[in-house]
């Protein structure tokens, strides 16, 4: 709970939005679906500074890129129908298993990134696609990677205006391994394929909940490229996985447990890649 | 019109009807601990150890005392009566004094009063805590060495033994001797309401209670102990509550005792509401045992058994003893054995107190012998079925305390229905056929079958009674009030329902009232699965003799015979033409100052029981289930799914039948959380899995979509329309059939609980069983 809030923003412009949390970056906190603010317990929050306002909300396509505003809500983006054309099952599916039905209608995309959350699917399945942030900082709007986003260092953070994804004829799987329905991942597995007559012309693997944040894995990315995509392929994805998995132990599983898991989950999304590219 | 197995017809009783207090509870209106409010009430914050094990060498409040908004910090010295609580033995510090031993990370040491929660919270922060870290205690088996003390004596603090017949010689000559060790964890009771409590100085000089809670009488004797107070300056009325399951038996009396010392010292209302987080980190839970089992066998007969349990019990007894008893009798599973010895011990560590949970001590025992009688049959090629019909309890039968039991046994009844029910055979070829036809994936089938001594038993027969108060106001309208404490498992609607059956009026014009010390004399705990029994007959009783009152009336009324006078759903009648309204009837009393409010009492017959040596009648009665439910394993993770659940349960009676299925669809979605997701986790005796986010626990996607309940009435002659308990047997055959089945999936005998998909993977990746 956050106990000792004095004063709730709802700013016009993205600017404005920014420079509220410039006034008073330690007493302050931006609101956008509200899922990890209402289980926040802190006195230190005095302002809420409410990203709604902005209306970032829509699902747009810009020549070879669909726009995706940081404020859509989870659910509102797995059944726009622009992503569900362009991207298929992917994100539809993949997201399905984010929480609850109740949660994916509050938690939005930028909300589910910007805390660099170690299980997040949202974010686990955007690096797999290659996904860019259009962010809002000191020096005015900036295109980055996302991967760059979770590099940042810890003090810097501007605001995530939205999420851009190519069209790039990638084709991508997720897997999730978690104790209940609404768990969060044990680990999660996002793997993205550019195939090309056959073979992997180009990867991204990423793997999340390892408890640290989502990450991808390029020495078996490199070690993927044109690898035929045939039977083998998913139990050699398998192995490369459980060889170069980094992570940790905590409560939720022992390192060994997770290498073990995101190998498994690995070799079944490469699975469903195999299906799709067949 | 039902007719019952005890024979008695019935006009409300086996009726499906409405939760009575489901109105309130769904469109907000009811009032949990939390809602309550009183004026100038101040808010409380518990300062605690945080350590495990060390000596307490200062307490530092100055810095918490000048803090805005704080009225006080109260220590030890603040306590007018008495420091020592617990409900068996009195070994726990109210608030732990200077000089002596921190001996769990959530012993308490002061409560900071403020006006506002957060500033209560950040002044308890604020308090600097002097402890001088001794090495902690933290497993059974560094407790079993005693080569650290926890409370000076052995850290074996309590014993519980069987002795029947001669298991030793038998085991020894036999030619089938089977041993296996077993280990179940805690399990956090997940109540949605945490613990809450307020107390305020009243009319009467004295205080009054408000909170959530089980046994409003342990409370009261609580409060008094630590006050000074005698008990009838102390009146506990228990708010709605939401959710207990044994969680809210013993602890809201030391909750109360913190906020107490506050509103005594500053004679104001005191207020103390936990946070998830310290409820899960300092509050009771299942305790952990860790068992050893050898079983002999002669064919398919079980000749003898010998078990040897250790309960982890934490820092303080707490209700230890007690829990142990059940354990006790329950260990050698629901099988008339000739030859039985059990040992319990339990043992201190420097860890969390267990305490009272659904099943009390005896879930963690009967996965054990569950799983040892499972894995006895696949080795011997017996149909795990067969041979449980083969040695279960039937009347004549003798258990495992040589109790003879020759009414109300209905568990080979319930065997006959899931064997029914699940088609057992059926059920295990096919996973036999799946498991041939997949690598993937496995499936199992697993067989549970329990029994459950209802009520408190030999081990607490001082607190087997209830009382009940039942008043018919001018009007008809009725009111009821009990000891026993409404906590969501529907006693209210049960109690509500014998009422309406006894004196003939409607269930809507009965107001089951909240429990409160100031109307009931002390009618024992809410545990137990004993309220339908104990309040039940309280209040039947009370009715019955409010009702022979008004058969008076309408005598008097219309010459009629009395034994030809009907009540039913608010009309009295003859049955020759002569009737008039329940309310109207009522209204002839009053003008005939006829007494129309009764106190109704129910205790049970003394048992024989002979505690040196284990035997005797150890409960009242038995409940009964078996269980069969079907799993699937996901052999690459270890990962499972239960797919399918069939469940009989011998209930006596089901006096609210949507109650009892309500019951047991809950109690199996929580033994299922037991069996596989509940994995407690704690680091250096600090819990630290301490909110939901962590601590995982099953949702209903996780409940089979198929479970398919069947209740068995074998009636008890002393239950009311013959009812005996399901409270806690909904969740007992669980665990044990989860792990069978698991078992069976993989081909490896599960021996711990949780089953957590680290562990299954394990097992499937070991070389051998």
């Amino acid at each position: 709970m956050l106990s000792n809030v004095k004063e709730y923003f709802r700013p016009k412009t993205v600017e404005e939005a920014f420079e509220m949390m410039e006034a008073d970056r330690e007493h302050s906190i931006f609101l956008s679906g509200g899922t990890i603010v209402a289980l926040m317990g802190s006195s230190r929050i005095e302002r809420i500074i409410d990203l709604k306002s902005l209306r970032l909300d829509s699902v747009s396509i810009k020549e070879d890129e669909i726009v995706v505003g940081a404020t859509t809500t989870v659910e509102a983006f797995r059944k726009d129908p622009l992503m569900r054309k362009e991207f298929g099952d992917f994100f539809y599916d993949s997201f399905s298993l984010v929480g609850s039905w109740q949660i994916r209608n509050m938690a939005t995309i930028g909300g589910s990134i910007a805390p660099k959350l170690g299980w997040s699917d949202v974010s686990a399945c955007l690096l797999a696609t290659g996904a860019g942030l259009m962010v809002y900082g000191p020096d005015g709007y900036r295109r980055i990677m996302l991967s760059d986003y979770f590099a940042l260092p810890a003090g810097e953070k501007p605001l995530i205006t939205h999420i851009i994804i190519k069209k790039d004829g990638w084709v991508s799987a997720f897997e999730k391994f978690s104790k209940t329905t609404f768990d969060i991942a044990t680990v999660n597995v996002a793997i993205s394929v550019r195939p090309e007559r056959g073979r992997i012309k180009a990867a991204r693997v990423v793997c999340g909940s390892r408890p640290q944040y989502p990450m991808r894995f390029e020495t078996i990315e490199n070690a993927l490229e044109e690898l035929e995509i045939n039977d083998v392929m998913p139990s050699i994805v398998r192995s490369l996985v459980f060889d170069n998995f980094t992570g940790g132990s905590n409560m939720l599983a022992s390192f060994e447990y997770r290498k073990h898991l995101a190998s498994v989950m690995a070799q079944k999304a490469a699975e469903k890649i195999k299906e799709m590219v067949r | 019109m039902l007719k019952s197995n005890s024979g008695e017809s019935t006009n409300v009783v086996g009726k499906m009807v409405k939760r009575v207090d489901a109105l309130e509870k769904v469109n907000g209106c009811a009032r949990f601990a939390a809602d309550i409010a009183f004026d100038g009430q101040i808010y409380c914050a518990l300062v605690i150890a945080e350590k495990p094990h060390g000596i307490l060498r200062s307490i530092d409040v100055s810095l918490a005392s000048k803090m805005e908004g704080v009225e006080a910090v109260f220590t030890w010295r603040d306590i007018p009566g008495d420091n020592q609580l617990g409900e068996a033995i009195k070994d726990m510090p109210c608030l732990v004094k200077e000089g002596e031993k921190i001996r769990y990370w959530g012993d308490v040491v002061a409560v900071v009063a403020a006006r506002d929660r957060i500033s209560a919270e950040n002044a308890a922060k604020s308090v600097r805590l002097d402890i001088e870290d001794l090495e902690p205690v933290l497993s059974i088996e560094e407790a079993l060495e005693d080569r650290i003390k926890i409370h000076g004596g052995s850290n074996v603090k309590v014993t519980k033994l069987i002795r029947k017949g001669d298991p030793e010689t038998v085991i020894k000559n036999s030619k089938e001797v089977f041993e296996g060790e077993f280990y179940a964890h805690y399990q956090e009771q997940a109540y949605m309401e945490p613990q809450g409590i307020t107390v305020v100085p009243d009319l009467d000089y004295g205080y009054t209670v408000y909170g959530t809670m089980q046994c409003p009488y342990y409370v009261q004797s609580a409060v008094a102990h630590v006050l000074g107070l005698p008990m009838n300056r102390i009146r506990v009325i228990q708010t709605e509550t939401g959710g207990a399951f044994g969680g809210k038996e013993d602890v809201p009396s030391y909750v109360a005792s913190y906020a107490a010392v506050a509103a005594f010292n500053l004679k104001r209302p005191a207020r103390l509401i936990y946070s998830r987080e310290i409820d899960i980190q300092t509050t009771s839970k299942r305790h952990p045992i860790k068992s050893f089992y050898r079983v002999a066998m002669d064919g398919k007969k079980i000749k003898a058994i010998e078990v040897m349990a250790y309960m982890d019990m934490g820092a303080y007894a707490t209700l230890t003893p007690i829990v142990m008893f059940r354990t006790l009798v329950h260990a050698a599973g629901a099988y008339d054995i000739e030859n039985v010895n059990v040992d319990v011990y339990g043992v201190y560590t420097n860890k969390v107190p267990p305490g009272a949970f659904r099943g009390f001590g005896s879930p963690q025992v009967l996965f054990a012998v569950e799983s040892m009688i499972d894995d006895i049959a696949w080795k011997l090629r017996i149909d795990p079925m067969e041979l449980r019909e083969e040695n279960t309890l039937r009347p004549g039968s003798r258990t495992s305390t040589d109790h003879l039991i020759v009414e109300s046994v209905g568990a080979p009844e319930t065997l006959a229905r899931v064997k029914e029910s699940s088609h057992w055979k059926d059920l295990v070829k096919e996973c036999i056929e799946f498991n041939r036809a997949n690598e993937d994936k496995k499936r199992g089938a697993g067989l549970s079958h329990i029994f459950y001594g209802v009520s408190l038993g030999a081990g607490g027969q001082a607190l087997d009674k209830s009382g009940a108060h039942v008043l018919i106001n001018r009007d008809g309208s009725v009111e009821v009030r009990i000891g026993g404490t409404e906590m969501g498992q529907g006693a209210k609607t049960v109690i509500a329902m014998m009422a309406a059956e006894e004196l003939g009026q409607r269930m809507e014009r009965i107001l089951v009232h909240q429990p409160d010390t100031a109307f009931v004399p002390d009618s024992g705990p809410t545990v137990a699965s004993r309220t339908t029994i104990y309040s039940g007959n309280a209040v039947r009783r009370a009715c019955i003799t409010l009702k022979g009152k008004l058969i008076s009336v309408f005598y008097d009324l219309f010459n009629s015979r009395p034994d030809k006078v009907k009540f039913c759903q608010g009309e009295v009648s003859d049955g020759e033409g002569r009737a008039i309204s329940f309310d109207r009837l009522v209204d002839a009393a009053y003008v005939r100052n006829v007494k129309l409010f009764e106190a109704g009492w129910y205790d049970t017959p003394k048992l024989s029981f002979d505690m040196e040596n284990g035997l005797g009648e150890a409960y009242v009665t038995y409940s009964y289930a078996s269980q069969v439910v079907q799993v699937e394993v996901d052999m690459a993770t270890g990962s499972t799914k239960v797919l399918k659940g069939f469940t009989a349960h011998d209930v006596g009676k089901a006096v609210n039948p949507d109650g009892v299925i309500g019951q047991i669809q809950g109690g199996f979605a929580q033994g299922m959380g037991y069996a596989l997701y509940e994995d407690l986790k704690l680091r250096n005796g600090k819990i630290i899995s301490d909110n939901f986010n962590t601590y995982i626990i099953p949702t209903i996607h996780e409940v089979p979509p198929e479970l398919v309940i069947d209740i068995v009435e074998d009636a008890f002659s002393e239950g009311p329309y013959g009812a005996k308990g399901i409270g806690e047997p909904s969740l007992m055959p669980v665990p044990a059939s989860v792990a069978n089945a698991v078992s069976m999936a993989i081909g490896k005998r599960v021996r711990q609980i949780p089953v957590t998909p680290e562990y299954v993977l394990g097992l499937i990746e070991k070389k051998t069983d």
